[in-house]
């Protein structure tokens, strides 16, 4: 564990959907805490609950019971718009296809979340510059997504994630679609960024690979918390 | 808002095919509506030039209580009212006229006609039925020792004469001389194209209808005016030319029926203009919806990463502005093409009448300042009218639903 500092809790969080005999029930009565820095796995089959939990902790969707709480905020609780400023400040998201501006090139794709916090332009450049380096995309600033493989695609996803250093990152099923060698060197980007910079990672994944570089791995079968491991 | 601008531009270059299509239809929509204006701005002005020019004249002046046909019905202090006309003949020609009604008769057939006595000249600068005459010539000015008359094609049919024939007049003579009659050269046949021109008038000049009718000098019962502008033709000034007892009606008074016709045509206009939009309405919300629903992820992925609904809202309003003021530029372009062309052309139209006008020649589309700012700032509205739904709905997208589309 990175840090002792408590950063995102679920509380006896239950999801609901559909009524009567078509009722679903994806996630029933789970409780977790993350802690700052934390590199975090949820696994388990598909359907368990892992990706419903997985946007009930980021806001994205909201419980039918319990509540979530991200830096002691509840977030179950706020407003649309509230919730996006939210998102935009302290959350980042890697999703499972290349989620990317088709029409921004590269560099406006990772300034684009930093347009939305109004940071000024010099600075912006800066930052993107910065992360660009780091993540070894400065050769294709200028290039539009649809010129990147799947994995370039993924690592500038990534570069967006981070560059609004945000306090934690939410990945569903990020390497899915990336063949093993390119997912492994993304696993090996995010966990770089996960040491130096101090970001927490959660995962949804089923990916072995996650699974064997995470410090903590919470199994989810049936909506409920099978296991929490720490290594 | 600028990185807004940045991707909305993009977008509408996104699917070019769409976009192209939707273009298409704005642009179609905006040429269609700039060309019917300036059609129907030609066939108006076509209108009014034809009743206005071939005899009727763009004013005209009467004893008070309008034109009433009788020889008693003369000009009220005549000299003063050519002397104040004249003072005006920068903007206006007028013509003198004895006007009465009276039975024309040839071997076979009578029928009631209206006769006018005109001076060739004056009434060459102030209408064209003399110069309409087809068969034959115009008569002078003098008096001649056998009179003679000049009738309408239509006329000339129904009472089956000919260049040369005599026919006999029968009508009402001035003051106490009673009923008058003589017979009378056919000297000229005129064809206006207008039904009543070439069926009901026959003319002949001055000194003849003077004799004919036992008139004094300067005893006139109409002055026709023609304005050397048309623009002169709702010129204030103008409305007050009439001295005494005589009144000045414009031709607006004298044809109700093409004023009529004519805010028929403006009703008409709207009620096309109305149905390109509409239909251009649908076109861009059916094309709006479509692009939106192509990105439905892509929407769930900038509202999950921070985008607020406001700014989704704004961004399908900027991609509908820029997309309607593209196609804006171009449907006047094209619209302008249009007019130019058939402007050197003309639009064939046949020969028809249209209250009270007589049609037969080509219309030459106008040109209007509206046509390049108001239909324009139509379509523009309209666009963005139709992308209010499909801006609403996408900003109202739950991200995650958006999300779970993939």
């Amino acid at each position: 564990m990175g840090s002792s500092m408590e950063i995102l809790e679920v509380r006896q969080v239950s999801k609901t959907y559909g009524v009567g005999a078509n009722q679903v029930r994806p996630l029933n009565n789970v409780s977790l805490k993350i802690h700052q820095g934390e590199f975090l796995a949820i696994v388990g089959p598909s359907g368990s609950g892992k990706t419903t939990l997985l946007n009930i902790m980021s806001g994205l969707d909201r419980p039918t019971e319990g509540a979530a709480y991200l830096a002691g905020l509840d977030i179950s609780a706020m407003d649309g718009n509230t919730l996006a400023d939210f998102r935009r400040d302290s959350i980042g998201f890697i999703f499972q296809s290349y989620n990317l501006i088709p029409v921004l090139t590269v560099f406006e794709n990772i300034e684009y979340v930093l347009n939305l916090q109004k940071i000024p332009k010099s600075e912006r450049r800066k930052r993107v510059k910065e992360i660009l380096e780091t993540l070894g995309l400065k050769d294709m600033e200028s290039r539009f997504p649809r010129e990147l493989s799947g994995g370039q695609q993924q690592r500038v996803a990534v570069a967006r994630a981070v560059v609004t250093e945000p306090k934690l990152i939410f990945a569903d099923e990020p390497t899915a679609n990336l063949d093993s060698t390119t997912g492994s060197h993304l696993i090996q980007f995010m966990k770089e960024l996960n040491q130096t910079r101090g970001i927490t990672f959660v995962f949804s994944t089923h990916d072995s690979h996650i699974m064997s570089e995470a410090q903590r791995i919470v199994s989810i079968k049936d909506g409920q918390i099978l296991s929490d491991s720490f290594k | 808002m600028k990185l807004l601008i940045k991707l909305a531009f993009r977008n509408i270059l996104r699917n070019r095919r769409r976009t192209l299509i939707t273009g298409a239809v704005m642009t179609i929509g905006l040429a269609g509506l700039i060309f019917i204006d300036a059609f129907l701005m030609g066939l108006i002005d076509t209108m009014i030039h034809s009743a206005t020019s071939t005899f009727l004249a763009d004013f005209q002046i009467h004893r008070e209580k309008g034109p009433q046909s009788s020889l008693d019905s003369t000009i009220a202090e005549y000299d003063a009212l050519a002397d104040r006309l004249q003072k005006k003949s920068e903007q206006i020609s007028f013509s003198p006229r004895i006007v009465t009604q009276g039975m024309v008769s040839a071997a076979e057939y009578s029928f009631h006609v209206r006769i006018y006595g005109v001076n060739v000249q004056a009434e060459r600068k102030t209408s064209e039925l003399l110069g309409n005459v087809v068969t034959g010539e115009v008569f002078t000015d003098e008096l001649s020792e056998d009179p003679e008359v000049l009738i309408g094609e239509r006329l000339a049919l129904y009472l089956n004469v000919r260049l040369g024939d005599h026919l006999v007049l029968v009508s009402s003579g001035a003051a106490q001389s009673g009923m008058v009659q003589e017979r009378f050269k056919i000297r000229g046949i005129f064809r206006s194209g207008t039904k009543k021109i070439d069926q009901y008038i026959v003319l002949m000049n001055h000194p003849t209808a003077k004799k004919f009718f036992h008139l004094k000098e300067k005893e006139y019962q109409e002055i026709a005016l023609h304005t050397l502008d048309p623009k002169l033709r709702s010129e204030p000034s103008l409305f007050s030319l009439a001295v005494g007892s005589n009144e000045i009606q414009s031709w607006r008074q004298l044809i109700p029926a093409l004023d009529a016709g004519i805010t028929v045509t403006g009703f008409s206009r709207m009620v096309y203009s109305i149905i390109l939009l509409f239909l251009t309405l649908l076109t861009v919300t059916n094309a709006v919806f479509m692009s939106i629903y192509e990105r439905l992820y892509e929407m769930g992925v900038i509202k999950a990463i921070g985008t607020r609904s406001r700014s989704v809202f704004l961004l399908i309003m900027l991609e509908s502005f820029f997309l309607s003021l593209l196609s804006a530029v171009m449907g006047v372009l094209l619209g302008s093409f249009l007019i130019f062309i058939f402007q050197k052309t003309g639009v064939p139209f046949g020969e028809v009448e249209f209250f009270g006008a007589s049609i037969h020649q080509r219309i030459i589309p106008l040109f209007q300042a509206r046509q390049f700012y108001k239909y324009p700032f139509f379509i523009i509205c309209v666009a963005q009218v139709a992308a209010l739904y499909p801006a609403i709905y996408a900003s109202r997208i739950n991200p995650l639903l958006a999300l779970r589309r993939e």
